[in-house]
């Protein structure tokens, strides 16, 4: 069994099962450091609909215990909103489901990349049912102790068009596609 | 009738410097799986155990949990203290220390700062750090939580 193999069978959400298991099949679609485009902000392709079981898988990995987290007849009767809460790092699932090989995103799926730092600013929580419209720019990109740092700045807007999460992601991205290479045929 | 969660806090009842409890857990491919599918982030340097011996991002042969995790289980540790209705308005982390498996987390936030701002904005600002089982910090947090005030309470 291949590892994808091996994912596949992990999957319990729709999301979960129609993503690609294979991390590295697309690996020269993720844009580099060098190529990215900077500070032109746009809106990704299509929405993310936040689904109760998308925000469940989320919670009860961590062993959150709050049922307002965990428990949806709970939550219908306690919940503001009478769903499931959301975590504010669920971002992480947004962006990735966003993610396609060779948009300006791309980036965050690189083989051999390292995360120093990130920031999620909530102004909003996120509810089940939303149906969140992705803007993004690449906001920064810079050298660090001779390492290639770049950050994305996303933001979530609500069907609404209310701006509910701003997301600074930062990654050390390997040099060059060289390297990038190298560790996606390891 | 699941057990009653944690009430959130007045901001009138805390005083800086006030720790919140612990929160421990272990780092196993398990658990690596179920964040990863859960949060779409299957990079092999978390997800794949063969890969990692052979690529050693870290120089270590072994998956690492994710930053995101430990980043995750930061804000959760206000959450298991103060319960799902806390409202974390920022949570910025930065992590300084790969995880493997095998490691034993825990977390420990503390209340760093009080913001009576007045008009509903009205925040804590705790930080949280992530230490292994041999002390060292995986990842430290700064997170902002919007807190009410006591009726009546003066600045």
């Amino acid at each position: 069994m291949t590892n994808a193999e091996r994912l596949a069978t992990l999957a319990t959400t729709r999301k979960q099962r129609e993503f690609d298991h294979d991390f590295l099949a697309s690996w020269e679609g993720c844009i580099t450091w060098e190529d990215a485009p900077m500070r032109q902000p746009a809106v990704l392709p299509g929405e993310f609909v936040v689904e109760e079981e998308d925000v469940l898988a989320y919670n009860r990995a961590l062993g959150e215990t709050d049922p307002l987290f965990i428990d949806p007849e709970y939550a219908r009767n306690f919940a503001p909103g009478g769903t499931v809460l959301v975590h504010p790092v669920f971002v992480t699932a947004i962006a990735f489901w966003m993610t396609r090989p060779g948009n300006a995103l791309s980036w965050i799926k690189t083989p051999g990349a390292r995360n120093p730092f990130q920031h999620v600013r909530v102004r909003e929580r996120i509810a089940v049912g939303d149906r969140l419209t992705v803007i993004h720019e690449n906001s920064d990109r810079f050298i660090r102790r001779g390492k290639p740092y770049i950050t994305a700045h996303i933001t979530l807007r609500d069907q609404r068009g209310v701006e509910k999460v701003e997301f600074w992601g930062t990654l050390i991205l390997p040099p060059t596609r060289d390297d990038v290479r190298r560790f996606a045929t390891a | 009738m699941p057990a009653a969660a944690p009430a959130v806090p007045f901001l009138d009842d805390l005083q800086t410097g006030n720790m919140l409890p612990g929160l421990t857990y272990e780092v196993n491919q398990d658990l690596i799986d179920a964040y990863g599918m859960a949060s779409l982030d299957l990079n092999p340097v978390h997800m794949d155990p063969a890969w990692c011996e052979r690529a050693r991002v870290f120089g270590m042969p072994v998956p690492v949990a994710h930053g995101m995790m430990s980043m995750s289980f930061m804000a959760s540790a206000v959450y298991r203290a103060w319960g799902a209705l806390a409202e974390i308005t920022r949570v910025e982390s930065k992590f300084t220390k790969p995880c493997p498996i095998g490691s034993i987390v825990t977390v420990r936030a503390m209340v760093r700062d009080l913001h009576p701002l007045g008009d509903g904005e009205d925040y804590a600002t705790l930080t949280v750090e992530a230490t292994d089982q041999s002390d060292s910090v995986i990842g430290v947090s700064e997170i902002d939580v919007r807190l009410r005030r006591r009726p009546g309470a003066k600045p």
